[in-house]
């Protein structure tokens, strides 16, 4: 049951992260027009997008990344935080109630995106590093067990 | 023997190391989970507080009701007046003064509050709309332009004193109704914010939209009656059925 559940949740993973990062890249879009601001000047705000998307890549491809895969926590984690940034991205274009959404004419709340990208940034960063300890983790168990069956 | 212990050393201490990076990763993904459970539960009350909207009938709401009154008792005074029965020196002022008294009435009537009736849903942007038309529209064109016209077409005549009793009423009125719809405006910007719905007194002794209905409808009262101030002075000035 436990299995099954990991590996539903590293679906819907990857697919979230994508839905994310694109909100979040028309968030900065917007924002940046609005201020005619440079988009280069937001490579902070992408960075731990790339991250995350260099350990989800590893999680696939790296040996050490099926003991990741099968992390229901970090799988539910993931899939949470994920939906998270999707909740902002949507309420900041779509949640017409909150009065600011009027106020640049831009038909978006560039203020209630930027209140909650520090909460983005500091989840995912956290989901890397987590990320980067469960590998080294699995890296170090796997070198451990080979060990011991040579020695035995 | 000794190469045995070594090898039990170093199995050990990787047991350790793994699992002191297995503490270290699931902290980092409990304080994910913490914020993002925080931020899921605070979202959707939030978005459940700012969606309320509230049904109001507009004919039994007090100050709606009054202000369509008194803006249609401003208009009836004004047209009672019968210009051809004033005297023909005041005849050209009571025309043009008429026509500024009108115009602003004509230009209320077309306001979104006055065109309200029956039952409707309100909700925090139907309040910030009357408030943004009140303080961009009628803060100028009435409480400000109807005082300013009329001193210039009656400066010359006896009735400028009288005047200026109304004049002073109507600056007084406007630097209330700027001070009020300016507050307004800013509490109802803020309603993006968090803080707008975990001010505990708000969410348990008052409830903020109808609060804010309520001082935005005093305040085009307070604009109603200063017109009808001024139509009393208009009938008084010039004549006709107070």
């Amino acid at each position: 049951m436990k299995a099954i559940l990991a590996k539903v949740c590293c679906f819907f993973k990857y697919l979230l992260f994508i839905f994310a990062f694109a909100l979040t890249l028309l968030g900065v879009i917007m924002t940046y027009k609005r201020l005619d601001k440079n988009l280069v000047e937001s490579i902070y705000i992408f960075i731990p997008f790339l991250l995350v998307f260099i350990a989800l890549i590893c999680d696939l491809f790296i040996k050490s990344g099926k003991g990741v895969r099968k992390n229901l926590l970090m799988q539910l984690t993931s899939c949470l935080v994920f939906i998270v940034i999707i909740l902002i991205g949507v309420r900041a274009k779509f949640d017409t109630n909150m009065l600011l959404y009027y106020k640049y004419g831009i038909s978006y709340n560039p203020l209630y995106f930027s209140d909650n990208l520090s909460f983005i940034l500091s989840m995912l960063y956290f989901l890397f590093f987590a990320h980067i300890f469960l590998f080294v983790k699995e890296l170090v168990e796997s070198k451990g067990k080979k060990k011991e069956v040579v020695n035995s | 023997m000794i190469l045995n212990l070594k090898l039990r050393l170093v199995i050990n201490l990787k047991k350790v190391f793994c699992d002191f990076l297995s503490l270290l990763a699931s902290s980092l993904l409990g304080l994910c989970l913490l914020i993002s459970g925080f931020l899921i539960f605070i979202n959707l009350y939030h978005y459940d507080y700012i969606s309320y909207d509230s049904k109001i009938n507009y004919s039994d709401y007090y100050n709606v009701s009054t202000f369509q009154k008194n803006i249609d008792s401003a208009f009836d005074k004004v047209q009672s007046v019968d210009i051809n029965s004033v005297s023909v020196n005041n005849r050209t002022v009571a025309n043009s003064v008429r026509n500024i008294i009108i115009d602003s009435i004509n230009d209320l009537k077309k306001s979104k509050i006055y065109t309200s009736v029956g039952e409707q849903n309100v909700d925090f942007k139907t309040v910030y709309d009357y408030n943004v038309e009140l303080l961009s529209n009628y803060s100028y064109n009435t409480l400000f332009y109807i005082p300013y016209s009329v001193e210039l077409q009656v400066r010359d005549y006896s009735f400028a004193k009288s005047f200026d009793e109304v004049s002073s009423s109507f600056e007084s009125t406007k630097s209330y109704i700027d001070l009020v719809s300016n507050y307004l405006r800013n509490r109802l910007l803020s309603n993006s914010d968090y803080i707008y719905t975990t001010d505990i007194t708000r969410m348990t002794i008052f409830n903020e939209l109808s609060d804010s209905l309520a001082l935005v409808t005093n305040n085009y009262v307070r604009l109603s009656n200063e017109i009808l101030k001024l139509a009393d002075w208009y009938v008084s000035s010039f004549g006709g059925v107070r």
